[in-house]
């Protein structure tokens, strides 16, 4: 009786100091985000703002730049950015910083408004090529990827304490494939689009020329394949020089000049 | 209630067909004749149609001998369609023709009496000529198969005049040409029309004609076009898409059986056949568009253009003041109709003016003009003007209709009161709100601002603390096999805590060597020694003798020396126990020395 009692306990701390160790990371992650430049930051965010409501928007594009400059972001340095741009008509710039500021903060009801307010704004009409992976990524879009990522680690958290938990309690085993199975599943139900996200982090663009024409070659004279619009988002494929190769949501493919397209 | 129910519906249904027929009724009857080809020869047979339509109760009129035709009636084909809620209905008596010698021969008019009235049909020309069309076999069809395709099947665009006035009305004809072909699945054509104004195709035509000497059956599209802009353009060239059939295996130019468009009747049987698309175009035609002259326009013009007639008319003629007068204004004639506007009611301190409806019936536009006289002082209607540019004679002209006589009555106190309590009904009308949209406002604080692209899953600190709780379940495992080893493993146990039962056993013995008691000193040295020794070579602690010892530490391999220390020890143990005066505290601590050489030695020589 006071053997069981002791295994449990012993149990329950291994299991409480593991989940407390993954979790701290993400809280000192937070918290070092929070701290650094603190005064600084914010005073040049608000100097935007006031550009902003006084109608200079390049003023205040050019403000909130700067913090980007400095290395810092976030989803609503982003928006601001996004709509500088907006009201300056520059809807491909627009749709970019939302689509950014969407990465940070994907479930903010004024950036979803917005971005939709937006794209309802673009002229063209192209379907999508739809994929399993595709409507796997999109059940997880109301998440950030750090989000996402946390998610990942505590389902592994969770199986590691589960394992443990095992060890010194009998009862548990018989449940053993029911919990591993789920747990299983739940990881890797995460790890898909997770993964593929973060192998589009780097490829993403958005078109901000207004009709840039995407070629079958890298070169000036090449024919002429299709054309963008500007504002719509694109996947890098490979990057030459001044040329991107770059595939269209229908899944049409073409080289375009960098300049007409910005990673997001 | 059944009972009522289908009464209910009875009626409903008899006063629909009464309605519907008394449609009928009032529906004016007219009368065409056509034929189903006009240039045949002497014995192909023509088809001639007598459409009634209107009616479907006439009888087949008796069209008597045509010179150079042999007739029979072959029976009536009757029609009845609902569009829009109106019914109409057509009866159309069929005859068969059969040409009996060459010439050109004028058919019609056709006539027939009904409930009292004379109607009268259009006149029809059919040519009968040695060979009959697209026949392969006629001498002209031996040198067709030597024409191009160019020459067989082509496309001719024509307007009806090539100099018009600014937003004139000019019908455009785009004619399609076979012969001795099979074209199918004809589109409507397409063409450039920069500067002008294109109305829809209506349903083609389909005819034959003679032209240089080869007969073709023609396909015709007709439109009407109007010039917006000043200048002189091209239209066109037109073009058509259409699927050609063609043999397979090329056997002969063209088959007996080549009907009109391909309607081949042994096609599907032998599938000899195949469609090619093709692409027709015409040659494009010029014209000149002119501004319309300055000089004579009268003050009132708004632009119309074509040559028409004007009318009005008021009803109700005696109202109240405050009451509204319908005035209806009916344009009719031919010409562009887009750019006819509603002539002008002068609104005056007499009249409220409100804005016309207007509706389109053909030739005809209706501008229905509501009008209310504001007092009973008023006589009549003022008179209206409409001006046009007559595109046939190229001037100006004014059509001025009116006054109409109105006799207007005082109006009822209580009448006027309803007038204005329903004006401000109206004005409290409720109309279906209409939300703006826009870009929501920019966010009041920066939020969580992090380093740029700093992400979870590349930073190095938390993907290595992932390596903790591995570390926890190492951890965990080798725990929980110890444990299971001491519950299951006695021999395992009493040599773990050998060590320590040793240490306390020692520690007691120096507390003993302290206080002078050699007794209990010797007895808890022996004590220890053979608890360890019993624990650490898992051995009876009760049965444990120097011989005992002897061969079993022989055997676990311990040195003779420490063999020999052991048997001193367990000697000078029982010796201190009958003699423990001649023990004195230098032996005592020697003794305890060596139990700690002992101990120590065996700890480190596992």
């Amino acid at each position: 009786m006071m053997n069981n009692k002791f295994n449990r306990n012993i149990a329950i701390v291994l299991s409480v100091l593991a989940g407390l160790l993954c979790n701290f990371v993400v809280f000192t992650q937070a918290g070092f985000a929070q701290q650094g430049k603190a005064g600084d930051p914010t005073y040049i965010f608000y100097k935007g703002n006031a550009l902003y409501e006084a109608g200079k928007y390049d003023e205040a594009i050019h403000e909130f730049t700067t913090l980007l400059d400095r290395g810092l972001e976030s989803g609503n340095l982003y928006y601001n950015i996004g709509n500088c741009y907006f009201k300056k008509g520059e809807l491909g710039k627009a749709i970019l910083n939302y689509e950014r500021a969407k990465r940070l903060v994907p479930r903010d009801s004024d950036l979803k408004s917005n971005y939709a307010f937006a794209i309802s704004r673009l002229q063209y009409d192209i379907s999508e090529k739809s994929s399993w992976m595709k409507r796997v990524i999109d059940l997880f879009h109301f998440l950030s990827l750090n989000e996402m990522t946390i998610l990942l680690s505590s389902a592994f958290v969770l199986i590691v304490i589960f394992f443990i938990l095992r060890l010194f309690i009998r009862g548990l085993r018989k449940h053993t494939f029911a919990v591993t199975s789920c747990l299983t599943v739940s990881i890797i139900l995460l790890c898909i689009p997770l993964v593929e996200r973060i192998t589009l982090l780097d490829k993403e663009a958005v078109a901000i020329s207004e009709n840039p024409a995407v070629r079958f070659e890298p070169l000036d004279y090449a024919t002429t394949h299709f054309t963008l619009y500007e504002g719509m988002k694109i996947t890098v494929l490979q990057a030459k020089k001044e040329w991107a190769k770059i595939r269209r949501a229908d899944g049409k493919v073409g080289w375009i000049k960098s300049a007409d397209i910005e990673k997001i | 209630m059944k009972k009522i129910h289908s009464q209910v519906i009875i009626a409903f249904l008899l006063s629909a067909i009464f309605i519907l027929s008394s449609a009928v009724c009032a529906e004016e009857i007219r009368f065409e004749a056509t034929v189903s080809k006009n240039i045949a020869s002497p014995g192909q047979s023509i088809q001639l149609n007598l459409a009634f339509e209107g009616t479907k109760d006439v009888a087949a009129p008796e069209i008597g001998g045509i010179d150079g035709f042999q007739s029979r009636y072959v029976g009536p084909s009757t029609m009845m369609s609902i569009v829009n809620g109106r019914m109409s209905s057509s009866i159309t008596h069929i005859y068969r023709l059969i040409p009996l010698k060459t010439g050109k021969f004028s058919l019609g008019p056709f006539s027939f009496h009904y409930k009292g009235d004379t109607y009268v049909s259009n006149d029809l020309v059919v040519e009968v000529i040695d060979s009959a069309p697209g026949r392969a076999a006629s001498p002209q069809g031996q040198r067709r198969q030597h024409t191009s395709l160019k020459e067989r099947v082509f496309l001719r665009m024509q307007a009806g005049k090539d100099r018009v006035h600014i937003n004139e009305s000019v019908p455009l004809t785009i004619k399609l040409y076979i012969s001795a072909m099979s074209v199918r699945d004809i589109q409507y054509p397409e063409f450039s029309h920069e500067g002008f104004s294109a109305g829809q195709f209506g349903t083609p035509k389909q005819y034959q004609e003679k032209k240089g000497g080869i007969v073709y059956d023609v396909v015709e599209f007709n439109t009407e076009i109007f010039g917006t802009q000043v200048g002189t353009f091209s239209l066109g060239p037109a073009a058509i898409q259409a699927n050609l059939v063609v043999k397979r295996e090329r056997r002969g130019h063209s088959s007996p059986f080549d009907g009109f468009f391909g309607r081949d009747p042994f096609e599907g049987f032998f599938g000899g056949y195949q469609t090619e698309p093709i692409e027709l175009r015409s040659e494009p035609v010029e014209l000149s568009v002119l501004s319309l002259p300055e000089e004579g326009r009268p003050p009132g013009f708004q632009g119309a253009l074509g040559n028409f007639d004007f009318h009005i008319e008021a009803s109700p003629r005696a109202v109240m003041a405050g009451d509204p007068v319908t005035l209806k204004m009916t344009v009719s004639g031919r010409g562009n109709f887009t750019t006819v506007q509603s002539p002008v009611v002068p609104e005056s301190k007499d009249f409220k003016v409100y804005e016309p409806r207007v509706t389109q019936e053909g030739n005809r536009k209706i501008f229905e003009q509501v009008v209310i006289p504001l007092n009973d002082d008023v006589m009549e209607v003022p008179s209206v003007s409409f001006s046009f540019f007559d595109t046939e004679s190229g001037e100006y002209r004014t059509i001025s209709r009116g006054p109409v006589s109105l006799s207007v009555a005082k109006p009822e106190t209580r009448e006027v009161a309803t007038i204005i309590e329903s004006a401000g009904t109206a004005q409290r009308t409720i109309t279906k709100e209409e939300f703006g949209r826009d870009i929501i406002y920019i966010k009041g604080s920066p939020g969580t601002l992090r380093k740029r692209g700093a992400y979870l899953h590349n930073n190095p600190v938390f993907l290595l603390l992932h390596t903790v709780p591995l570390l926890l379940i190492v951890a965990a495992r080798i725990v929980q096999r110890r444990r299971e080893r001491l519950s299951a493993d006695i021999g395992y146990a009493r040599r773990l805590s050998a060590p320590k039962k040793a240490g306390k056993g020692i520690r007691e013995a120096g507390r003993l060597l302290n206080k002078g008691e050699p007794v209990e000193f010797y007895d808890s040295v022996f004590k220890t020694l053979r608890e360890y020794i019993g624990d650490r070579f898992h051995i009876a602690s009760g049965g444990i003798t120097a011989d005992i010892i002897d061969n079993a530490l022989k055997e676990k391999g311990v040195d003779e020396s420490v063999l020999a220390q052991l048997q001193n020890i367990f000697r000078e143990c029982d010796m201190a126990r009958y003699a423990s005066s001649e023990h004195g505290p230098e032996n005592m601590k020697n003794a305890l020395n060596a139990l700690k050489d002992v101990i120590d030695h065996l700890e480190r020589h596992k």
